[in-house]
Order: C-alpha cells, then sequence, then structure tokens
C-alpha cells in the first residue's frame, strides 16, 4: 500500500506520458504500482474482500489498461479519478453480464465526459475523506485541529511532510505510531536529520499527512501530488 | 482577498475545513454557490476572519492610529516617547548607542565617536525596531569599510538598562537573535567577524556614561583587566575590540554573554578601589574638549599613533609594561611592520568626539 512520494510526483506523469504513446514498459509500470489502487476500487464495487485469484482482479486490471489507452489528459481531470471510473463501469459490466447470460456491451463504448469523473472523483474522495477522519479520531485528532496546527509557511510544511513520509515509509516506525499514538521524535530526528523541535510542533500535521501516505487514500493522495 | 482552491474536508454552514494541493489543512469561509459538500473542491477566502462592516471600520480607525502612532514617532522621535527600558550600544568601530522603549523600537540614539555618528547620519535609527536598526548599522558599516573580508572584524553588541537593576529577559533574547542575524548577514558577504554580546547592570550603566565609554567597550575592557591585562585608557577608548581582548581569538573565549550582568558589575566593583589605568589618564581626553582646529588634530593623531603602538605589540597581546618613552620609542618600529595601522587610523578620529563628553539624553 505504501507509495514513495517523491518518486510518484516526478514519474507518474512521466509514465503517463509514455504509457498513452504506447510504451509497454511504463504500462506495466503503472499497472504494477496502482495495483493496490485497482484492488481497492474492485473491492469497494463488488463491497467485499477480494483476492487476486478473483475474476474480479483482472477485470479491474483490464480496465485500468484500458483507461491508460483512453486517457486524455486535461488539466481538471485525474487520471486516477478516470481509472476508478472505468474501472467501476466494467466491473458492473461484467456484473449484469454474469447475471443476465447475455452479452450487453452497451456501455463499453459509452464515452466518459468530464463532469462523470469529476463527479465520481468527488464521491470516491468524499468515502476516503470520512474514513481519514475515522482513522484521525483513533489518534485522538480531530481535523479542526489539524488545521489549526498546519505549517502556514511552505518550507516549514515542507519539512513536516517530509517527516511524514519518513514515518509512512519505514514500517517499524509506523508501528510504533500506530501502537503508542504519537511520533518517536528521537528515531525520527535521528533517520531525517530533522530537528525535533519542527517534529514537536508539528505532530498533529505530520500524523495527519502521515495517514493520507500510508493509508487507502488514493483520491486525497492524487490530490495533493498535482 | 484572493480566493483558493482545496477539497472540502468537513463543513457547516460556510465554513469548512480545507485540503488544498500544496498540503495546506485550513479552516476558510467558503466562497460561491452552496450547498457545499465534501469530497468536492471548493473556492474559499484567504482569512476565516468574518469582516463585517463593523469590524472593517474599526480596522480602519486602528489602521489610522497605528499610522500616525508611527508617523509621529518616526518624525518626532523625543514626542511620543516612553521611558528608555535599556541602550543598546553597538562597537564596530564606529560605536553608537541606542535607547530602546519596551516594545524594542529605538527611541534615541548617539554616537559615540565621529564614526558613530557619521553612521547615524546615513542609518536612520530612530522609531525602528532595534533588530533592523542594528542590521542596518552593520550593513552600513559595511559597505562605508569598517569591515571587510580578510581583516579581523569584530562586533560587540551590548545592553544596560536604562532604569531598574538589569536587562529585562525578552530584550537578550532579541539581542542574540539579533546577534545571529548579524552573524549570519556578515557571512553572507563572506566577512567574518567575531560577533559578541554582553549584558551588564546597572553599575556599569553609569560607570560607562561617566567616563563616556560604551558599556560594550567597559565590559570587555574590565573581563580583560581581570584576566590580568593592563590596558591605557587610549586602548580601551580607541583600540580594536580585539586587541582589547588581547587577541581576536581570545575576545571569542570571553564567552561575555555567558557573563551574568551582575558578575560585570561586581568586577567593576573590584576594580573600583584600584586605580584603573583608563582612569587615570582620563584627564588629557577631557582637555581635548573643544580643541577643534585641524593643527591640533594633527597634532592629536600623531601622538595617538604612539601611544596605540606602544599597547600593542605586533603579537597583539596586552603589553605588560606601563607606558614609558622608552617603550614607545621602541614599538613606533614595529609600526613600520603596519600590521595595525588601519585600526589605528580609524580609532584616532574618534578621539577627539570622545573628549566632548556626550549626553544621550535630550
Amino acid at each position: 500500500m505504501r507509495i514513495s512520494m517523491e518518486e510518484d510526483k516526478a514519474s507518474v506523469s512521466d509514465l503517463l506520458k509514455r504509457a498513452m504513446d504506447g510504451d509497454l514498459e511504463a504500462r506495466g509500470a503503472l499497472l504494477a504500482k496502482y495495483k493496490p489502487f485497482v484492488l481497492s476500487a474492485v473491492s469497494k464495487v463488488l463491497g467485499r474482500f477480494i483476492t487476486d485469484c478473483d475474476d474480479e482482479v483482472s477485470i479491474g486490471l483490464q480496465a485500468f489498461d484500458e483507461a491508460l489507452l483512453k486517457f486524455r489528459p486535461s488539466k481538471s481531470t485525474s487520471f486516477l479519478a478516470f481509472a476508478g471510473l472505468v474501472i467501476r463501469r466494467r466491473l458492473v459490466d461484467f456484473i449484469r453480464q454474469q447475471k443476465q447470460k447475455r452479452g450487453n456491451e452497451i456501455s463499453l463504448d459509452e464515452t466518459l465526459n468530464i463532469e462523470d469523473v469529476d463527479q465520481f472523483e468527488a464521491v470516491e474522495r468524499r468515502d476516503e475523506i470520512e474514513r481519514f477522519k475515522a482513522e484521525l479520531a483513533g489518534f485522538g485528532i480531530r481535523l479542526e485541529e489539524v488545521a489549526e496546527n498546519c505549517p502556514r509557511r511552505l518550507d516549514a510544511r515542507e519539512r513536516a511532510q517530509q517527516a511524514a513520509r519518513l514515518l509512512a515509509e519505514d514500517d517499524s516506525i509506523w508501528a510504533y505510531v500506530q501502537r503508542r499514538g504519537h511520533i518517536p521524535i528521537s528515531r525520527l530526528e535521528g533517520a531525517s536529520g530533522l530537528h525535533r523541535k519542527t517534529v514537536e510542533r508539528h505532530r498533529v500535521y505530520i500524523i495527519a499527512i502521515a495517514l493520507i501516505y500510508r493509508g487507502p487514500y488514493f483520491y486525497l493522495r492524487d490530490y495533493l501530488e498535482h | 482577498m484572493v480566493s483558493k482552491k482545496g477539497v472540502l474536508m468537513q463543513v457547516s454552514g460556510n465554513t469548512g475545513v480545507v485540503l488544498t494541493r500544496n498540503g495546506q489543512f485550513r479552516k476558510v469561509r467558503l466562497i460561491g454557490e452552496g450547498p457545499y459538500e465534501v469530497g468536492y473542491e471548493v473556492e474559499y477566502q484567504e482569512s476565516l476572519v468574518t469582516l463585517s462592516t463593523v469590524a472593517l471600520v474599526a480596522a480602519a480607525c486602528l489602521a489610522v492610529v497605528v499610522l500616525s502612532w508611527s508617523v509621529l514617532t518616526s518624525f518626532r522621535p523625543g514626542l511620543l516617547q516612553g521611558r528608555v527600558l535599556a541602550y543598546v550600544s553597538v562597537d564596530i568601530n564606529p560605536s553608537v548607542q541606542l535607547g530602546v522603549d519596551e516594545r524594542h523600537i529605538v527611541c534615541s540614539a548617539e554616537g559615540l565617536n565621529e564614526d558613530g555618528r557619521a553612521l547615524l547620519a546615513q542609518v536612520p535609527t530612530s522609531g525602528r525596531k532595534l533588530h533592523d536598526a542594528v542590521l542596518d548599522l552593520v550593513s552600513a558599516a559595511v559597505k562605508a569599510g569598517y569591515m571587510s573580508h580578510g581583516q579581523e572584524n569584530a562586533i560587540l553588541i551590548a545592553s544596560v538598562p536604562g532604569e531598574g537593576d538589569s536587562v529585562p529577559e525578552p530584550l537578550l533574547a532579541n539581542i542574540s537573535s539579533i546577534k545571529r542575524d548579524v552573524e549570519r548577514e556578515l557571512n553572507s558577504r563572506s566577512i567574518s567577524a567575531v560577533v559578541e554580546s554582553v549584558s551588564g547592570g546597572s553599575e556599569l550603566r553609569t560607570k560607562a556614561r561617566e567616563l563616556n565609554i560604551s558599556p560594550g567597550r567597559m565590559a570587555l575592557a574590565l573581563k580583560a583587566l581581570s584576566e590580568g591585562a593592563e590596558l591605557s585608557e587610549d586602548q580601551v577608548r580607541r583600540g580594536l575590540l580585539g586587541q582589547i581582548a588581547g587577541g581576536i581569538e581570545r575576545l571569542k573565549g570571553f564567552k561575555l554573554g555567558d557573563s551574568k550582568p551582575k558578575q560585570i558589575d561586581e568586577l567593576l566593583k573590584q576594580f573600583e578601589g584600584k586605580k584603573l589605568k583608563f582612569q587615570s589618564s582620563s584627564t588629557p581626553a577631557a582637555e581635548q574638549v573643544g580643541s577643534e582646529s585641524s593643527d591640533d588634530r594633527r597634532g592629536e593623531r600623531e601622538n595617538l599613533g604612539k601611544e596605540h603602538v606602544e599597547t600593542h605589540p605586533a603579537g597583539g597581546k596586552p603589553s605588560n609594561a606601563k607606558p614609558s618613552e622608552t617603550k614607545i620609542k621602541d614599538s613606533r618600529a614595529s609600526d613600520s611592520n603596519g600590521s595595525h595601522s588601519q585600526g589605528q587610523q580609524r580609532n584616532d578620529e574618534g578621539r577627539k568626539a570622545n573628549g566632548r563628553g556626550e549626553n544621550s539624553k535630550r
């Protein structure tokens, strides 16, 4: 589930461009990278937990692939939302086929317009936000507190985000955070060279951002990346 | 007021919490058409403060008051001047002393030597924040060539209370941050300098004023004397800071900033009984008052040069010998080595000024 944000920022749009131009390697890389996303999208439509063996997973992966080919970049639409929507449509088609046992392909050539994608994205994001808030509450943090403790200055924020990234990417540190509900400042300090005060002052913010980085919040993450 | 966009995370009425693309969580006022739904990207206003008309009017009134206050204080520093909280002296070699009020705003400024006065004429200080004033003074001093790359530069920032026994803690904290910023400023111009700060008590204030020496030099001299150095009045008045300390390295070693104001005052008392060198020879300086003709000055400069060199043999260590004719002759030879001649020149100019007996309380 872990996705390195650094890497993402630099390479996703590049990979996407290459994949759309027919670069198979880039397509493979994106598929691998977004497999957790595809799994989560599929399981959400089905409303149950899934494993790699389920047929629906391959439908989802195919849909993602299809999205790679069909996506036309625009300023307002995110690829992730587009892909999410394609996955859902294909799965719904698949389920219908299963039920009716007849080829019903009406939606296959249906064009997806921007409003659809945007709305889909917003709805997906709303789900994520609700889960995110619940997870924050597990740390005893309210969303207002995050807003109140959010570093205003860009450089301070970037430092805090860097700390959050370290938290999210190190399994043992993250396990500690989850168990104790607070940040192991000395370990983080050692790992990042960040000042202890930076970490202490922005504790709430760092936890919130680390949750987004680490948790199943594809759309929120996607929003932050661009 | 700029409107920005973010994903709405939580909403109540027309305020909400948004997450922006650059990772800010903000509590904001939402603009644009409702209803607002969580998950959508929304526009918001920069500030959550609801600026009703009343508040706007209040803000405007406040602005007028603040504006007129700052205008008044900048043109007539004395007019609204509160009591002087503390005096902060800056010795670069132009030496200046700034009086600050409880808001750490400069409310009086005086040059403690000719160079100091010239510097103050260039740099506006009254009505400004102490921090900004000091940094500008340092910048101007660099521009004027008082400090440069490759030289042994030193800056001493000293504070003494205006009233009461000691300088309040917040001001000391401010001064140490000023000190850091001065260091940074000099670093950025790749000028190496020892920047020290020191704080004294009321005793130091009184004594420094009495002798018309900057509290910084006074404290430094006391510290040096307590470590066994012997200093002449001229050295204390006009010597380079590094030389008073007996070398630029020792100046750092003194850790003046660490000494408690009480310690400095104690030192002062300790020396009170004994006759301080620089006290005993203070009379000639006083006699300089009024001797303004250029001839006199020239004579004075020459004279000074000798004295000055006498106290600083080539190594820069304080001389253990008392001033004497022979000594002067000896060291004149070392003068031709020229190691300190630049410093001398500059220091000399301050001499006449110091004799005048300035008083900053105007």
